[in-house]
């Protein structure tokens, strides 16, 4: 029987075509170097390069400072990733609900945020604060501790949690918005009882990507000090600097990556109840 | 008896990108009608809506509900609550939760939102079984008595529906009117209805008002529209039309009708068949379609046109025919029970007649 040009398996063959492309690409910027840290990370000794081990992993798994190391990047990171998108709500709402003043003034200023590097901010925010004197002052008596960096990483990924949910809350239908302001209900209703449960989905992605770009925060430790709390990537980057550290380095590596992954165990499934109860 | 003024829409106007959406337009609902706003131009009915709903700020012109005005109130504070074209059901909400929700809003006790509840599910034929379904689950009839029930809930004083059958098909919408007019009785809400379909307009309301170019261009009762309508468009809403363009001579209580169209020379009208505009000179006559008969020599008629059967479409217990005129390129439209007088084929001769009680004259223009 001849096919028709547009039947979903024609599609569905061009689509798969293409993932080609994005497989590809994977396995040059993902998968060889992934498998370059695995083969480091069961390198022995220095002196017996040829050895296949697990002492490294044991090493890691086996030091406190390690495991301390990760669990503040997975603290951090979940802190993050909640707040932010919490955060990012009402100003998602305002740009996709208030498109006038409101509206505009909140997407200049996630712009603005965005506009500069965020190490840049972090600098320029320590050089002003400093030479003002304002830097022993609340909010930046922060500094140099856990707090300081979830506020940087925070403001790090606020702008993309923002324009993301923002995009999201366009597309819900304007008249399901109307019909829920008829009936009575307040900004924070709308926010809370139909944005929020229509973007679900999505909020649970940006919750995802957050998190995943923050386990590896390097730059927010390393500019403003995380005090006791040393993140994951101050350990890698030790590691990486002594000549016999690498293969450390690597289960470092491995075991970031694993805590990355953690959200897909939760996104996943979330996502696909999702679909199912999609009416 | 006429009932109180309940919103008075006092000079409406908005500017569009060509021409006003809506140009100085006011009307009045009376408290407890059921009355309808018909326009051809959607982008007019919304602005309409949205304006009373208060989701659009007018240009010029007031609001009053029940003597106050309504101003820049809140959507949720206007005591108005619409049904739209697609609902707007909130989809992520089972059937219970959507028609609670303005109840909730308001703040009622958990028990008086049950009681509510109750009244408004029996009062729109709501089966208690779909009330923990989501919306996507529902009929589209369903849906609207979803809708309408969550509308309800928001204790309106007055109920706009804006085309709210738009979501059904063809069949189910002529069903669900008197569904509509038994839900108008029940709840005695102040209820305007806003349609482009005279024809469902002129079932359900008992005042209609017809709203083109931003402007209202007829009021009245909806045999008034149907029967004597100001202008050739508003004749063309209430369904298919004649309108044959004649020559008119005005007298003190008839009118002479002329056309090539028609076989005799000259037919006298009585003034009450005229618009009231008409001066003399060109016009057009209006004949529905149903009034039209095709002439077998037995019996008389006041008007008669011949011409040749163009098409034929059969509709129900009748059909519908078109025949071409000589001088008149749309032809005339006429309906003809079943079993017809003779075989209604396309090319036959036919002399099609009216009398002129069923005429109406309109501006040309």
């Amino acid at each position: 029987m001849p096919r028709d040009a547009t039947s979903p398996q024609i599609l569905r063959g061009s689509l798969f075509g293409l993932a080609w492309i994005a497989i590809l690409t994977q396995a040059c910027f993902f998968a060889i170097p992934l498998l370059l840290v695995l083969w480091l990370s069961l390198q022995g000794a220095p002196d017996q390069p040829a050895t296949v081990t697990l002492m490294a992993w044991f090493s890691v798994l086996g030091s406190v400072e390690a495991r301390a190391a990760l669990l503040n990047s997975l603290l951090l990171a979940a802190l993050t990733a909640l707040v932010t998108t919490l955060l990012a709500a009402p100003l998602a709402y305002l740009i996709a609900v208030r498109r006038r003043f409101l509206g505009r003034l909140a997407l200049a200023f996630v712009i603005m945020m965005w506009f500069f590097d965020p190490g840049l901010r972090i600098l320029g925010w320590m050089q002003a604060f400093k030479d003002l004197a304002l830097i022993d002052f609340m909010p930046m008596g922060l500094l140099g501790g856990f707090s300081a960096e979830l506020i940087a990483s925070i403001h790090a990924w606020l702008p993309l949690a923002v324009l993301c949910l923002a995009m999201g809350f366009e597309r819900v239908d304007r008249a399901v918005l109307d019909a829920a302001r008829e009936c009575g209900a307040t900004a924070f209703v709308l926010l809370r009882r139909m944005l929020w449960p229509l973007n679900r989905r999505l909020a649970i992605v940006i919750l995802a990507i957050v998190y995943c770009g923050s386990v590896g925060s390097f730059l927010e430790p390393r500019l403003l000090g995380s005090g006791d709390f040393e993140q994951a990537s101050e350990w890698l980057q030790r590691a990486l600097e002594s000549e016999t550290g690498w293969p450390y380095a690597a289960v470092m590596l491995l075991l970031m990556l694993l805590l990355a992954c953690l959200p897909l165990f939760v996104v996943l499934p979330a996502w696909r109840r999702g679909q199912e109860t999609r009416p | 008896m006429s009932l109180p003024t309940l919103l008075d829409l006092r000079d409406l106007t908005v500017g569009g990108r060509t021409a006003p959406v809506l140009d100085g337009y006011s009307a009045s609902l009376e408290r407890g009608a059921l009355s309808a706003l018909v326009s051809p131009d959607l982008d007019s009915a919304r602005a309409l809506i949205d304006i009373i709903a208060g989701f659009l700020r007018p240009q010029h012109g007031r609001i009053l509900l029940d003597g106050k005005d309504l101003g820049l109130r809140a959507p949720g504070e206007r005591g108005v609550m619409t049904v739209r074209p697609h609902l707007a059901l909130f989809p992520h909400l089972t059937v219970l939760a959507n028609i609670a929700f303005p109840l909730e809003q308001r703040g009622h006790e958990r028990d008086e939102i049950r009681n509510r509840l109750d009244r408004l599910t029996e009062g729109c034929g709501i089966d208690g079984d779909l009330l923990p379904l989501l919306p996507g689950a529902l009929s589209a009839q369903q849906k609207l008595r979803v809708a309408l029930a969550r509308a309800l809930g928001g204790e309106p004083e007055v109920l706009l529906l804006e085309r709210p059958l738009q979501s059904l098909a063809p069949a189910a919408r002529r069903a669900f009117l008197p569904e509509l007019k038994r839900l108008h009785r029940h709840f005695g809400l102040t209820t305007l209805l806003v349609t482009d379909d005279l024809t469902e307009a002129m079932a359900l309301a008992d005042t209609i008002s017809v709203l083109v170019d931003g402007r209202e261009a007829q009021r009245g009762t909806p045999e008034e529209l149907f029967g004597r309508p100001a202008s050739a468009l508003v004749a063309s809403l209430a369904g298919p039309s004649n309108l044959l363009p004649v020559e008119i001579e005005l007298s003190d209580h008839k009118v002479i009708v002329r056309s090539p169209i028609l076989q005799a020379g000259g037919t006298e009208i009585g003034r009450d068949r005229c618009h009231p505009t008409l001066v003399g000179g060109r016009a057009l006559m209006l004949i529905r379609p149903e009034t039209v008969r095709p002439f077998l020599g037995i019996r008389r008629f006041d008007m008669l046109a011949d011409g040749q059967i163009a098409d034929v479409m059969p509709r129900g217990g009748g059909a519908q025919i078109r025949a071409a005129i000589e001088g008149f390129q749309p032809g005339i439209i006429a309906d003809i029970p079943l079993p017809a007088p003779f075989p209604l084929e396309t090319g036959r001769r036919i002399t099609l007649g009216w009398n002129r009680a069923d005429a109406f004259l309109l501006p040309a223009d």
